[in-house]
Parts: structure tokens; C-alpha cells; sequence
């Protein structure tokens, strides 16, 4: 009689075995699957009176194969790799964006100041003026697109970052009710449910490459999870939703907002492709937008100062070249071409200077800057003629200006190619005038020797009756063309071109590392899943052979059936 | 250790497709020929390639820019060459003209071929380049530097540089008033008039009056009187009233006392009188515009290109002799002209109409003959000098001049500056044009420098670009069929190795 209930439960625990194995065959090819294991134990013995009989075999519990601590390095791996891949992805695309030839502000920088030599060796030929204004326009809308683009990567961070949030809180609302589950499952009959461990682990895996978490395992089986720096989503049963705020300085900023409140946790979270996201934006988009609105902004405060100051070919003060910088859009967004006539490019100086027909020195006399003029409206750069007449004695020009005299040092000898600041010069004062003239804003270079009494005259190109001749001049479009090198950005020590280089530069090394870091980071998670895996994985060929084995025990089981009815009709029979 | 089924698998497949993506990136590089797609794959040289085509472009540019340049100053050097030809040819008319030997009909057909060569200098100087702009207006360049012969400069005095290397500008034009105008350089004359002195009493004093400095040329001026009062006060009066106001000057026997009369009224001639002697009362002297006809005539003028001190021709009067005069005999002396150039002095008795040959008197002298004419007075001077003009004048300006001073035969020694000074003129032009072509090929000569500088400089970084831009091709395919092969490999070991199940044997 035992022999049956020995049989049985033989049978009863292949069956289950038999179940488990088909149960991880079934599984092998599911996500997060923890292959199970079936712990056979004997059953209590019977005292016979003097010895022990066994009774048989059972179940004493189905186990999965699960390591905490290297489930716990797949997930801290998982959220690096997938911040750097989120990272990597958004990075490229900027660096792609830089790369682009169409898009490159260096050939467009390139094409816009070539136009502009062009136009300062022929001033008065309308077609290259035209061709001048088609390339500041061109460049002004790589200026346009660029930021147009990097907008849509910043929007397109905000988007997944809202999904991301969302999804978030599907699977840590699914965390709790698990956690509800497991704790019932486990209150109720004390043996772990292997299956919603299994999801409940699976549903962490995935936040885990949203994210970076940390699960706390509490003693009545619900798992406690936490972002960031201690901001719980799931404890317990229930689970705290993160929401998508906005910072109040920019509302073009998505951030996380966590709990009721919403508070501002962005800068705690990192890991996953939300904290990709954040460090993508913070290190890659944002800067590039700063770097080339400053770009924008450099191109249109300098080109315009200096074209306001020059003649165009009807006589006019320039004005501006290039629409200022709308502080609502900045630079890069809202740069645009103020001119629309190639006639009203201003190349030509507001002042022009001769040397008397009576000179007999060497001296030469040349305007070198303008920084101002005195009568925009007038295009008038100097309120009346300026003479300078040399005296030999006191080594010194004598600066006549609107009925006043200033002193201008020139020793022949030592200053000779030097350059002078004209607004520095001090005026006599002549009663019943209360103030002196003010001197003009430009400066000049003199050279050679000049004679007792040289004279030299400077005058405005344009003069009383609004008459301009001077179309050949060419000196304020070299003005303009040596911006195209001069350090003026950043403090007066970078050229356009540094700066843009120093922002490719960035954009392309941070891109590089990422990619690096990324390979380096997948290296060390597949390392890691392989040992999770040789845990907790399910292998076909050991699985078939534990199927050989259990059918084994179960025809083995089924035969001590078949044995023990052979011997209860035997000893029926007998009787 | 233990691996699961769903590893293995992982495995390989992500083998696979890692060499999918190498494979892809090696293919890409050899259809572009780009070894840098982005600049992520290189940074510091997507950085270098950056500069190094921002600087090549530069480099182009300059050399566009001194094409350009270039051009202009071919242009010009053209126009400077014909212009240095025609004025030369001038040159060898106005010579040919001024031979004494020519007739009136010869000098007229020269004259009508110097017209005709100017009018062609002024059509060059008013050229203008492709562009349509003037060559010589400076920055004025749709304005015309000479509208005729006898205009003036039009243009300004701009100069527009051109940049062809770094840093590096060079001038493109000359303006007008530089090349084609310098200042005339003539023999002039000025005659001063001694004002004559005439008591209108006959004075019996001691009375003397002299005029020491007289600057008033051969205007002529209402009579000064000058009339002694015994007073008191002692003083001269000088002034009638009527044509000068009339002005007290204190006088002291015996004097001598010295009178600037411009300080006593603006309306009197230019002139100092000295005062000397003890006068009587109503004693009186009239001061008139001399009277002197005294002509001072350049018959020959062989040294034209020379440039001397001012001549200066003083005539004084016979002092008539008179033995019984006391206390000293007076000694008869002719009358003469002193001749002075500040450092010698030579003198020449006067006949009327005699030639002096200066350069006979002294060797300072220039090379000058002479003609003396008319009744010169006491005191008249004429002085000879050589003046350059303040101003400039355009060279089209003073050969018209000559031309038709040659057409009316007024060509001779005394009728500078349309005699041998013109030739002296007509060289001082075309050593200014000669200046200008020289400068023109000094700058001509620095824009090829700078263009095989830039030449040598563009060379150098397309190489650089090249080198780090450019795949190397054989690399690259040797790279691609090895990672091919890698592919092909790792396909085939998944292949075989999936095969391998224990079921299959079940």
C-alpha cells in the first residue's frame, strides 16, 4: 500500500518537474525570463517499529535561478549604455547638422566675405554689389536653418522626454500592482511567485533604460524603487507619478517634475534615455545654439557698425547691413538682409583727404578708421572741412577745425606710418563759444616728411548739397572684408572662424567620446548578461536533457504503479 | 560556465550586425572618397581641414584680387607709355621749332601737329578701363579728370587699394592731377620805376630828401608833397590834403630822419623817404611817378634749362662833370647800369639800344644776352629771375600755349614760357609720367611677388587637405575585403552553429 502512495508521488513529482522543464522550453525566448528550477525532497519516513521505510518524493518548492547583485549590474549597465546611446543619437545629429556642406557656416562665411573683396576691387559694378547681397543672404539662411534645426532637436527633446515620463509611470503603476500581488501571493501561502517576480523584475529591467533606479526589497515582498536622489516612484503598493514641467526662465524647457508639486528633479536624474536626454541637451544642443546665436549675433552687431559709417553709390549714410538681432528669436533665428538695392551697399569712406598743390614735403596724409558719423541724416562724418598745416618747429600739426585749433605731435623722424587717434585731440576755445568742437571720431596715419607749412585738407564725400562723386572708393568694403579675420568675438580673441571651429570642435569631440563610452559600456553589459544569463538562463540542450531524465523517472514511476497492482492481485489471488 | 540558448543567439547576432555597421562605414568612405564623413570621426581634423580651407580660399581670393589689380595697372602702364611717346614727340617738334632757321609756314605746320599730338594726350588721360570707370579721377569715377585743354582737374585725389596677400594692399591708380600737371617754371621781369624828386621851389637850404625803398613796381601814384614848417612844432608835412590826408612827421635838424609813409596812411605809394639837411621854412619837395623809359630786352637766351640768381638792373645818370665845383672838383661820369646776382656786381656804361652778354661780365652770370633800350631814370631797376608757379598747371595747358604762341611767332628769347623754357617745362612733365610708369611697374612687380607667394601658399594647403581629408584608397580596400570576409565568417559560423540542438537527436 505504501509502495502505491510511493509510486504516486514519484509520479506526481516527475509530472511536476516534467511541467517545469517544459515551462522554461516553452519560455527560452522570453524577455526576462528566470529559468525555474524543481527541488525534489523526500518525504517524512514511517517508523515501522525498529527501522525507517521512506515514503516517497515530493516537491518542496519550484525555484528560480536568480542572482540579485547581477541583476542589479545588468540594470545599472543597461541605463548607462542606453543614456549614451539616447546621448550618441541626438549628438550625431547635431555633428551630422555641423558637417553638412550646405549647411556649412564656414563656406558660407567663406562665400560672403569673397563677395565682398569682390565688390572693394570693383565698387561701382553693380552686378558683383548683387551678388554680395545674394551671399549674405545665403548665409544668413544657413544662419536660419541652423537654428531652425537644432529647435527641432530641442523640441524633439522635449517629445521624448514626455513619452519617456509616460511610460515611466505605466510601468512603475505596474510595479505596484505587482507589488500588491507578490505581497498577497506571498502572505497567502508563504512560497515565492516565481512567474510575477519574473514580470515585476522584467517591468524594473525596463525602467531601468528609462532611468537609473534603485530597488530596495522590503520584507513583505513589495519592491521599493527610487530615482535621482531618494525620490521614490513605487513604494509599496502604490507608485508617485514624475511629470513634465517647465522651467519658468524658458518655458521652451521640458523638465521632470516629480510628485503632486511637481518639483524640479532634472538635475538629480541621470541614467537612461532620460538622463541621455537631459545631458544631450544641456551639453550638445544648448551650446551649440549659444555658439552660433553668438556667431549671429557677432556678424550683424560688426558688419552694421561698420556700414553705417560708410557711403552707399547714391550718397547715403549706410545704415544697417543686416536687420539688428531680435532679442525675442536671437541672433541665428532672425538674421536677415536690411538692403534689398545693391546700390545701397555702403562701400565708399564719409571722408576723403588732399595734400595742397603747394606741398613740397614727402608727408602723406591717410584715413584710416571711421567710427562715427557726425550727421547721419547728412551723411556727413565732420561738421566742416579739417586742415592740417606741419610746423617744422614745434615738429606738430596744427589741426584747424570749425574755427578752432588743436595740436597734433608728428615728429618726422620717429612717427613716420604711425597711426593717430583723432578723437583724442583737445580744442582751443574761442570766446563767445563756451565748448570746443568735438573731434571727430576716426583715426589717420601719417607718413613722410612734411615741410614747413604742408598743408593738408580732409572734407566730407558728400558735400553741402547732398553731391557724392567718390563712387570708385573702395575703403570701406576692405573695412568690411577684414572682419572676415579680425579677432573680435569672445572678448576680441576669436575671428569668426576660430569660433566656429572651437563649436564643430566640441560638438564632434563630445560625439566621439560618446561613441566610444557607449562601445565601451555595451562591452560591459553583454559581459555582464552572460554571467546573468549562465544563472538564470535556459538552455534548449540542458532542458532536453532533463526532459530525457524526468520521463525516465516518470516510466520508472509508472512501473512501481504497475508492480505494486501485480503485487495486490497476487496477493488477492491467493486468498 | 553556462551559457543560455538565447545568449548564444544574442551573440552572434550582435557580432554580425557590429561588422554590418563597419562594413557599411568602409563603403561609405570609398564611394565619397572622404576618410572624415563627420567631424565626430576625426575632430581635431575636421578642425585643421576647416582652417586649412578657410586659408585657401583666402589665398584664392588674393589671387582674384590681384588679377584685378593687375589689370588696372596694365592699363595704366599702357596709357603712361603713349603718353611718354607723344611727349617726346613734342619735345622734338618744339626743338625743331625753335630753330631760328624755320618760316612762318614751318612753324605753323608744327604747331598744327603739337595741337593735334595734345589733343590725343588729353584723350588718355581721360581713358577709362572695362569697367567704364576713368582711370585717372581718383575715386571720382564717373566723373572726367579734363573735360578740355584748358580745364581744370575734375577728379579727386583717391586712391583705391586692392588686397592680394594678407595685409598686403597695393595701389591701383594714380589720380589725374599727379601724373598730368606739375608747375611751369618761366623767366619773368619786374620793372620798378624810381619815383622823381623835384623841389617846386628851388630850395637854397640843406635841405635833402631821398627815396630809400620804393616797392611800387611801374604804378604810377598822385604827387607826394613834402613841405617843411618851421612851426613850432619843426616837423615836414607831407600829404597836400587833397590826394593824401595830410600827416605831421616831426623832423630835428639836421636830421637824418627816416619816414615808412604806408605807416601814415594806407592810401600812400609803397615807399621810405630820408630826410636830411636843416630845411627853411616852406622849403617843399614833390615826389612823382618816375619817368624813366628804360627797357631791359632777353635777345639770346642759350642757357635754357638754367637756373640763376635774380638779376637785378640798377641805372644811375651821368653826373656831369664840373672842375669848379667846391670844395672838390666834380668827375664827369657817363651814365650806367649796375648789374648785380647778389654775389658779384659788374657795371656797363649805357648807350641805348647796346647788347651785354651777362655771362661776358661775370662768370655767376647766366648765359643771357641783353638788349638795353630807352631813357631809363635815376634809380629804375629791372630784375631778371627764373619763378616757378605756386600751382600746378596741366601739361595739355602749357603745350597749347606754346602752340599757339608759335602759330603768332611769339617764341623768341624774351617770351618765356614759350620759348626754350618750354622745352625745360615739357621735360619736368615727362620726367613726372616717367615717375608714375616707374611706379607703376614697382607695383605691378609686387603684385607677381605676392601672387607666387599666395601660389606657393594655396599649394601647400590643398596638399595639407588633401592628407587629411582624402582616403587612402588602398587601405581602405584592403580594409573593406577584410571586413568582408569577417562578415562572411561570422554568417557562416551562425549558419552551422544554430544547427546544433539536442533535439535533433531526440
Amino acid at each position: 500500500m505504501s509502495m502505491l502512495n510511493v509510486g504516486a508521488s514519484a509520479l506526481i513529482t516527475a509530472q511536476g518537474s516534467l511541467s517545469t522543464t517544459s515551462h522554461n522550453i516553452s519560455n527560452v525566448n522570453t524577455e526576462g525570463y528566470n529559468r525555474q528550477i524543481v527541488e525534489q525532497g523526500t518525504r517524512l519516513p514511517n517508523f515501522e517499529g525498529g527501522y525507517y521505510i521512506g515514503s516517497g518524493v515530493n516537491i518542496t518548492s519550484v525555484e528560480r535561478r536568480f542572482d540579485d547583485f547581477l541583476a542589479d549590474q545588468v540594470r545599472i549597465f543597461t541605463s548607462q549604455e542606453q543614456q549614451l546611446d539616447t546621448f550618441s543619437a541626438f549628438a550625431r545629429q547635431v555633428d551630422d547638422l555641423l558637417g553638412a556642406p550646405e549647411l556649412s557656416l564656414s563656406s558660407g562665411l567663406q562665400g560672403f566675405f569673397n563677395a565682398v573683396q569682390d565688390v572693394a576691387d570693383d565698387p561701382t559694378s553693380i552686378p558683383a554689389r548683387q551678388v554680395m547681397l545674394t551671399e549674405a543672404d545665403t548665409l544668413s539662411q544657413r544662419f536660419n536653418t541652423l537654428d531652425s534645426q537644432l529647435t527641432a532637436f530641442s523640441e524633439q527633446v522635449n517629445s521624448n522626454l514626455d513619452t519617456a515620463i509616460k511610460d515611466v509611470n505605466v510601468i512603475s503603476a505596474g510595479i505596484a500592482n505587482l507589488n500588491k500581488a507578490i505581497t498577497e501571493a506571498l502572505g497567502g501561502n508563504g512560497t515565492p511567485p516565481n512567474d510575477l517576480l519574473d514580470q515585476r523584475d522584467r517591468l524594473i529591467n525596463e525602467l531601468s533604460t528609462y532611468l537609473s533606479v534603485t530597488s530596495i526589497e522590503q520584507s513583505n515582498g513589495s519592491m521599493n524603487i527610487f530615482v535621482g536622489k531618494g525620490q521614490g516612484i513605487v513604494v509599496g503598493q502604490s507608485a508617485i507619478e514624475l511629470s513634465v514641467t517647465t522651467d519658468p526662465a524658458d518655458t521652451s524647457r521640458f523638465e521632470v517634475g516629480y510628485g503632486p508639486s511637481n518639483i524640479n528633479i532634472s538635475s538629480q536624474l541621470t541614467g537612461g534615455t532620460v538622463g541621455g536626454l537631459l545631458t544631450v541637451r544641456q551639453d550638445v544642443i544648448d551650446p551649440a545654439r549659444s555658439e552660433i546665436d553668438a556667431l549671429a549675433v557677432g556678424m550683424i552687431d560688426n558688419v552694421n557698425a561698420q556700414h553705417t559709417v560708410g557711403i552707399t553709390l547714391s550718397g547715403n549714410a549706410g545704415g544697417n547691413f543686416f536687420e539688428p538681432a531680435d532679442p525675442a528669436i536671437q541672433g541665428a533665428g532672425s538674421i536677415r538682409l536690411a538692403i534689398t538695392d545693391p546700390r545701397d551697399i555702403a562701400v565708399a569712406f564719409p571722408v576723403v583727404s588732399s595734400k595742397s598743390q603747394t606741398n613740397t614735403g614727402t608727408a602723406g596724409l591717410e584715413i584710416n578708421t571711421v567710427t562715427a558719423l557726425s550727421n547721419p541724416v547728412a551723411a556727413q562724418a565732420i561738421n566742416s572741412d579739417i586742415t592740417f598745416s606741419f610746423d617744422s618747429v614745434a615738429n606738430s600739426y596744427t589741426v584747424s577745425y570749425q574755427g578752432e585749433t588743436a595740436t597734433l605731435p608728428y615728429n618726422p623722424s620717429t612717427d613716420s606710418g604711425k597711426t593717430f587717434d583723432m578723437s583724442t585731440l583737445v580744442f582751443s576755445i574761442t570766446p563767445p563759444a563756451v565748448t570746443a568742437p568735438t573731434a571727430p571720431s576716426m583715426t589717420i596715419t601719417l607718413t613722410g616728411v612734411p615741410v614747413e607749412a604742408d598743408q593738408f585738407t580732409m572734407s566730407n564725400s558728400v558735400d553741402g548739397l547732398g553731391n557724392f562723386t567718390a563712387v570708385g572708393d573702395n575703403r570701406n568694403a576692405l573695412e568690411i572684408g577684414d572682419l572676415q579675420i579680425a579677432k573680435i568675438l569672445n572678448g576680441n580673441s576669436e575671428s569668426f572662424g576660430d569660433s566656429y571651429g572651437i563649436l564643430v570642435a566640441n560638438v564632434a569631440t563630445r560625439t566621439h567620446q560618446a561613441d566610444v563610452n557607449q562601445k565601451t559600456q555595451k562591452g560591459l553589459l553583454e559581459q555582464t548578461n552572460l554571467r546573468y544569463e549562465s544563472v538564470s538562463g535556459v538552455n534548449l540542450d540542458e532542458e532536453a536533457a532533463s526532459l530525457i531524465k524526468y520521463q525516465q523517472a516518470y516510466q520508472a514511476a509508472s512501473q512501481i504503479i504497475t508492480v505494486s497492482n501485480t503485487v495486490f492481485n497476487s496477493l488477492i489471488n491467493a486468498m | 560556465m553556462r551559457v543560455s540558448t538565447a545568449y548564444i543567439f544574442d551573440q552572434n547576432l550582435s557580432a554580425m550586425l557590429n561588422q554590418q555597421t563597419e562594413l557599411g562605414k568602409t563603403q561609405l568612405q570609398i564611394s565619397t572618397g572622404k576618410r572624415i564623413l563627420n567631424p565626430s570621426d576625426d575632430p581635431s581634423g575636421s578642425v585643421q581641414m576647416l582652417n586649412l580651407q578657410r586659408e585657401f580660399n583666402l589665398s584664392e581670393q588674393y589671387m582674384t584680387n590681384a588679377d584685378k589689380a593687375e589689370n588696372k595697372q596694365i592699363i595704366e602702364e599702357g596709357v603712361l607709355a603713349s603718353s611718354t611717346d607723344m611727349l617726346q614727340r613734342i619735345r622734338e617738334l618744339a626743338v625743331q621749332a625753335l630753330n631760328s632757321s624755320n618760316t612762318q609756314a614751318d612753324k605753323q605746320a608744327i604747331a598744327a601737329e603739337i595741337k593735334q599730338l595734345n589733343e590725343q594726350l588729353l584723350a588718355l588721360s581721360n581713358t577709362r578701363d572695362s569697367n567704364g570707370d576713368y582711370l585717372f579721377s581718383g575715386f571720382a569715377s564717373n566723373t572726367q579728370p579734363y573735360q578740355n585743354l584748358n580745364s581744370d582737374y575734375q577728379g579727386d585725389e583717391g586712391q583705391r587699394n586692392i588686397q592680394v596677400g594678407a595685409g598686403v594692399l597695393v595701389e591701383t591708380n594714380d589720380p589725374g592731377n599727379q601724373i598730368f600737371e606739375s608747375p611751369v617754371i618761366s623767366t619773368t621781369k619786374t620793372s620798378t620805376l624810381a619815383p622823381a624828386i623835384a623841389p617846386t621851389l628851388d630850395i637854397t637850404s640843406t635841405a635833402q630828401l631821398n627815396v630809400s625803398a620804393y616797392t611800387g613796381g611801374t604804378a604810377t601814384f598822385s604827387p607826394v608833397d613834402v613841405t617843411y614848417q618851421a612851426g613850432p612844432p619843426t616837423e615836414y608835412l607831407i600829404g597836400d590834403g587833397v590826394n593824401y590826408p595830410q600827416v605831421p612827421v616831426a623832423y630835428t635838424a639836421p636830421g637824418p630822419l627816416t619816414v615808412d609813409l604806408s605807416t601814415l596812411d594806407p592810401s600812400y605809394p609803397p615807399m621810405s623817404i630820408d630826410l636830411s639837411g636843416t630845411p627853411i621854412d616852406t622849403d617843399t619837395f614833390q615826389i612823382t611817378t618816375g619817368a624813366g623809359t628804360g627797357q631791359v630786352e632777353i635777345t639770346i637766351d642759350s642757357g635754357v634749362s638754367e637756373t640763376f640768381s635774380p638779376i637785378t638792373f640798377t641805372f644811375h645818370e651821368e653826373i656831369v662833370a664840373d672842375p669848379l665845383a667846391l670844395p672838390v672838383p666834380i668827375v664827369g661820369v657817363p651814365a650806367y647800369y649796375e648789374i648785380t646776382d647778389g654775389t658779384n656786381t659788374a657795371t656797363v656804361d649805357y648807350i641805348d639800344g647796346m647788347s651785354v652778354d651777362l655771362d661776358s661780365l661775370s662768370t655767376s652770370f647766366p648765359q643771357l644776352t641783353v638788349k638795353l633800350t630807352g631813357a631809363p631814370a635815376e634809380g629804375d631797376t629791372q630784375v631778371i629771375e627764373k619763378t616757378v608757379t605756386e600751382n600746378r598747371q596741366t601739361l595739355f595747358k602749357t603745350i597749347e600755349n606754346f602752340a599757339n604762341a608759335l602759330i603768332n611767332n611769339n617764341v623768341g628769347p624774351d617770351d618765356s614760357p614759350n620759348n626754350g623754357d618750354f622745352l625745360t617745362n615739357i621735360s619736368t612733365s615727362l620726367a613726372t609720367i616717367i615717375d608714375a610708369r616707374a611706379n607703376v611697374g614697382a607695383r605691378l612687380n609686387a603684385i607677381e611677388q605676392q601672387n607666387q607667394i599666395n601660389e606657393g601658399l594655396s599649394f601647400t594647403m590643398q596638399k595639407s587637405l588633401s592628407e587629411i581629408q582624402d582616403l587612402d584608397y588602398a587601405e581602405a580596400i584592403s580594409r573593406l575585403s577584410l571586413q568582408m570576409t569577417g562578415l562572411q565568417a561570422a554568417q557562416q559560423s551562425f549558419s552551422k552553429v544554430q544547427n546544433l540542438s539536442l533535439f535533433n537527436y531526440l
